[in-house]
């Protein structure tokens, strides 16, 4: 069944079929919401939250204008983006210990490499991150990206590609091989 | 193991994600309580509607407490004004 019809079947007033259309999208949504907070505890009640607002606010879906994940999406990065500004930035002490990539003494284990990277992933500018994350991790196409972020192709292009050369550079003193 | 490889098993370890089993049904329990919120309310006001026009009385009432309301208004803002006057003038 699509998406459209199973809208049509709650807006109807069959509320259960509202289940359907979370059965499909949940996982996406909160894995974008962790992405972007890096809160795991934070990241399933901002999923609720994005489920509960587009169940109120379905009648006002228009599917001329964009297709239902896309829709959801933009809930969620609205929810996810307020979330991040009510949060309180992390102090020094609560930052992740670094490797030191620089020193070519240190073997660097693959985690090292992994926690290198969340923690750029964490310092990225919000645009950046998120349109990062949906083209990577949620393998959005950036049409629709740019749909959600109400913007350009051109621009989401520019923020991933800046978030790219950051993330790069966690991996420039990759010589090779690693742990 | 090569960067390509270190960047796409990082973003195939991030995307790996635990969520907890009834979190599809704390949401739906949600949005049950919303729309039995939703049915309280409606059910209050068309109480109200069948209540005023089933009766004369409760209809005449309700004109009369309206009537009164904005003559209460209409005085206290003359008075605001009449008491503006006396301070600047």
């Amino acid at each position: 069944m699509k998406d459209i019809d199973v809208i049509h079947q709650v807006l109807a007033g069959e509320v259960d079929s509202f289940k359907l259309l979370m059965e499909r999208y949940y996982r996406p949504v909160i894995r974008f919401t962790k992405n972007m907070t890096n809160d795991s505890d934070i990241c399933e009640d901002i999923a609720q939250d994005v489920f509960l607002a587009a169940y109120k606010r379905l009648h006002c879906f228009d599917p001329h204008r964009s297709n239902f994940s896309t829709w959801l999406f933009t809930i969620a990065r609205n929810k996810t983006i307020n979330a991040l500004k009510k949060k309180s930035p992390l102090s020094m002490s609560q930052l992740p210990q670094m490797p030191d990539l620089r020193n070519p003494s240190h073997s660097l284990s693959e985690k090292e490499f992994f926690d290198e990277l969340d923690s750029i992933l964490h310092t990225l500018p919000t645009r950046q991150k998120t349109a990062f994350v949906l083209a990577e991790f949620e393998k959005l196409p950036y049409a629709r990206i740019a749909q959600i972020e109400g913007v350009r192709i051109g621009t989401i292009k520019s923020r991933i590609s800046r978030a790219k050369r950051k993330l790069r550079t966690a991996l420039k003193d990759l010589d090779g091989d690693i742990l | 193991m090569k960067r390509q490889e270190v960047f796409n098993a990082w973003i195939e370890k991030t995307s790996q994600i635990d969520v907890r089993e009834n979190f599809k049904d704390e949401v739906m329990k949600q949005i049950y309580q919303y729309e039995q919120k939703k049915r309280e309310t409606s059910f209050n006001m068309r109480w109200f509607v069948d209540l005023i026009s089933a009766h004369p009385l409760a209809q005449a009432a309700l004109i009369a407490v309206g009537t009164m309301t904005g003559f209460i208004r209409v005085v206290f803002i003359i008075l605001v004004i009449l008491s503006k006057g006396d301070i600047n003038g």
